[in-house]
């Protein structure tokens, strides 16, 4: 049991630390345009989401090693851990429909970060612990993983957005776009690619508030009760709501639409960390 | 009067207000997630001072998400989404019963995908070699024949424009469920001692409580707990009972309720009615030094034979700084202030309240306890999940079913056959290469 759980405390670590090169490759990539270095930035991501399934994997027999047999998403450290898997697949396979790397260097900061912040950060417990009743359910895993889904295409999204407020600031000014923003894809592309990455993560989000809410019910009767996390989840689908309606209105297309975006992984952010970290709560991560 | 009437109308049927309200609705909800709901007044008062209370209570925030402004607010959005909703749908949907499915050379300027093809063969062949190879990709299609051309049109995803209305519907439907659940349901909950019966639910909000037409007996309440010592389980096992019948009986935990003619009881939270212990007092000092005693003792003081010391149980853990099970008892020694101390199951020679003049070992540990339930009748929950399955059919029609058209004019031109083929799809730039790709086989076909 001892030496397995080292495995995949071990792997996890390895990801981490593979996700933070690829993060590297690709901003250097970016910076120097150097082929060999986009490849890299790409392997090692893909590399990463492999060792990480791996690693998500094995907790998960761990846990059933340790007689408590749960899946790997039930706390701050596996949430950030799933987060990261999550926008790395979703990554992957939009660098690979869209054949352009440079989106590589402005989403795998968001993973790299939530890699290191959950393995380096002194709060966050890394042990595998037993659930509390109120969490041992079926709602959980099918709630947890619609939600991080939804989390994950919006940080694409979000990526590719502030792409697009970069590169569509220095062309309405009708400023050359320098080395680096010409290689872009084009401002069209990247508001293409917000639409579809949020296409995607707004049904996620509605399904996560539904599962959501059919566990409150489930648990202790009722919903929807206004708590501060379900009430940021609904806040934040306002604000993709209002992206999704803006793209049929004149004057909000393209830049509002992008900040609309960047605003919504705000709110992502908010539901998902801030209301953990400044209220307690069913949904607190605390210890 | 009439103009300014249709433009009222037109503001209130417009997208930009939808834009505008769900971002009102969105920085107004961060509101009631900054400020504490329903807390006390004193809470308030303590938290914000009186003038920024003041103001807190006249803009209903202490319950924002039910306050006239943000009821208001939702209110306005149900109808903008409406009357968004019922202006758009006729249109779409007589576009859906009768589209253009003939391509004349008008309609095609208006179409960017269009091209046109000329090849060796008779304009029937090729209308036929046309619709095997463009109804494998998209379904059968529709036929003319007007003026010696042969007109085609093919239609895939024809229901996705319909995906919006029916997530719009589905908003109102679950908020219908709401309101349902809001009027015609109730909050409330029941503490039950175990082997004791209740027949009346306690309603939050002050109203009168709820008299159930059968009775919930609580038989047992059960703590079960992990080895490292949190708690794994909270059970109730219950029977309903019903003109002094047993109907059922069932248990309750965490995440599995039950539910009884309408009513649903959830478990919520437990208590201790009384506690009662069995320990052996070993005398350390004293006249009755090295006697011994086997004491009953309870949450309320009793005497230790032989003396005026008293004891009592105040509390017990099953696992007490990983030692295992533990009692905290309570003695008082000739009158003097009561000292608190721990008696371990599992270290029986270990004394902890080493002043005292006797030595304790734990015996026999037993607890009486209430169940707490919540209590709820909704009956406009159902409608609720309705509304949210139809929510989710709606989003996957609207995001993931995409509609296609490709309309195909063949006819005789000079010595050759001329295919003019067109094609539309809202999400245009991926059905751009789709579009080339189907251009291309119809060049490579021979006849």
């Amino acid at each position: 049991m001892e030496s397995s759980l080292f495995i995949s405390g071990k792997l996890l670590s390895i990801t981490t630390f593979v996700y933070f090169l690829a993060m590297v490759f690709y901003i250097i990539y970016v910076v120097s345009k150097s082929k060999t270095m986009g490849l890299l930035g790409t392997i090692g991501t893909a590399a990463g989401f492999f060792i990480e399934t791996g690693g998500l994997v094995l907790r998960w027999v761990e846990s059933y090693q340790m007689g408590i047999g749960r899946a790997p998403l039930t706390n701050l450290y596996e949430s950030l851990v799933f987060f990261a898997w999550c926008g790395a697949g979703i990554y992957l396979a939009f660098e690979f429909y869209y054949k352009n790397r440079f989106m590589g260097a402005f989403v795998l900061p968001f993973i790299s970060i939530a890699m290191a912040y959950a393995s380096f950060s002194p709060n966050i417990s890394q042990e595998i612990q037993p659930l509390v009743p109120a969490l041992q359910s079926n709602w959980l895993i099918y709630h947890v993983i619609t939600c991080f889904f939804a989390y994950a295409a919006f940080a694409v999204a979000c990526g590719v957005s502030i792409m697009y407020i970069m590169k569509n600031s220095k062309e309405e000014k009708k400023k050359p776009l320098g080395n680096i923003l010409s290689f872009f894809p084009s401002t069209a592309t990247l508001d293409d690619i917000n639409y579809k990455a949020i296409a995607i993560g707004f049904p996620m989000l509605t399904l996560g508030i539904i599962t959501g809410a059919a566990w409150a019910n489930y648990a202790w009767g009722s919903y929807w009760s206004w708590d501060p996390k379900e009430t940021w989840s609904l806040i934040t689908w306002f604000v993709y709501a209002a992206f999704l309606h803006a793209r049929f209105t004149r004057g909000w297309r393209g830049k509002r639409a992008a900040w609309l975006s960047v605003i919504g992984f705000f709110a992502v952010i908010v539901t998902y960390l801030g209301v953990n970290l400044l209220l307690s709560g069913l949904h607190s991560y605390a210890s | 009067m009439t103009v300014k009437k249709d433009k009222f109308w037109d503001f209130l049927s417009s997208v930009p207000l939808a834009v505008a309200l769900l971002i009102i609705l969105a920085a107004t909800s961060i509101i009631g997630t900054l400020i504490p709901q329903n807390a006390s007044y004193e809470d308030y008062l303590r938290e914000f001072g009186p003038v920024f209370t003041k103001v807190i209570e006249t803009l209903d925030l202490f319950d924002m998400y039910h306050s006239w402004w943000f009821i208001f607010l939702l209110t306005l959005f149900t109808v903008n989404l409406i009357l968004c909703s019922l202006k758009r749908l006729p249109p779409v949907l007589e576009q859906i019963k009768n589209p253009k499915r003939i391509l004349t050379e008008e309609f095609e300027k208006g179409l960017p995908l269009c091209d046109t093809i000329r090849k060796k063969g008779s304009p029937e062949r090729w209308k036929e070699a046309v619709k095997e190879l463009l109804s494998k990709r998209y379904g059968t299609p529709y036929e003319e024949k007007i003026e010696d051309k042969a007109y085609l049109y093919f239609e895939k995803g024809r229901y996705s424009r319909l995906g919006v209305y029916i997530t719009h519907l589905s908003i109102v439907i679950i908020m219908i469920g709401g309101l349902i659940g809001a009027f015609f349901g109730f909050r409330g909950f029941v503490n039950i001692p175990e082997g004791s019966a209740i027949n009346q639910v306690f309603i939050r909000g002050g109203r009168a409580p709820y008299n159930m037409d059968f009775v919930l007996r609580c038989d047992k309440f059960t703590l079960s707990y992990y080895p490292m010592g949190m708690v794994k389980e909270y059970r109730s096992d219950v029977t309903i009972i019903e003109n002094g019948r047993e109907i059922k009986k069932d248990y309750l935990i965490v995440n599995r309720p039950l539910s009884y003619k309408g009513l649903t009881f959830y478990q919520s939270s437990y208590g201790v009615i009384d506690r009662h212990a069995k320990v052996r007092a070993f005398v350390k000092s004293g006249p009755n030094k090295g006697k011994s005693f086997e004491l009953d003792i309870s949450d309320k003081f009793v005497n230790i034979p032989f003396s005026s010391d008293y004891v009592k149980i105040i509390d017990h853990y099953p696992n007490l700084e990983n030692f295992g099970p533990a009692m905290i008892l309570q003695i008082s020694e000739d009158g003097g202030m009561p000292v608190n101390f721990p008696v371990y199951k599992n270290l029986p020679d270990n004394d902890m309240n080493p002043q005292s003049k006797y030595f304790f070992k734990y015996l026999e540990n037993e607890e009486h306890y209430y169940t707490g339930l919540q209590v709820t009748k909704d009956p406009g929950v159902w409608i609720v999940w309705i509304g949210c399955i139809m929510m989710m059919f709606g989003l996957y029609y609207s995001f993931f079913v995409v509609r296609k058209r490709v309309w195909a004019r063949i006819y005789f031109e000079g010595e050759r056959t001329a295919i003019t083929i067109a094609g539309h799809s809202p999400r245009s730039r991926m059905f751009e290469e789709e579009f080339a790709k189907l251009l291309e086989d119809i060049k490579q076909i021979n006849l």
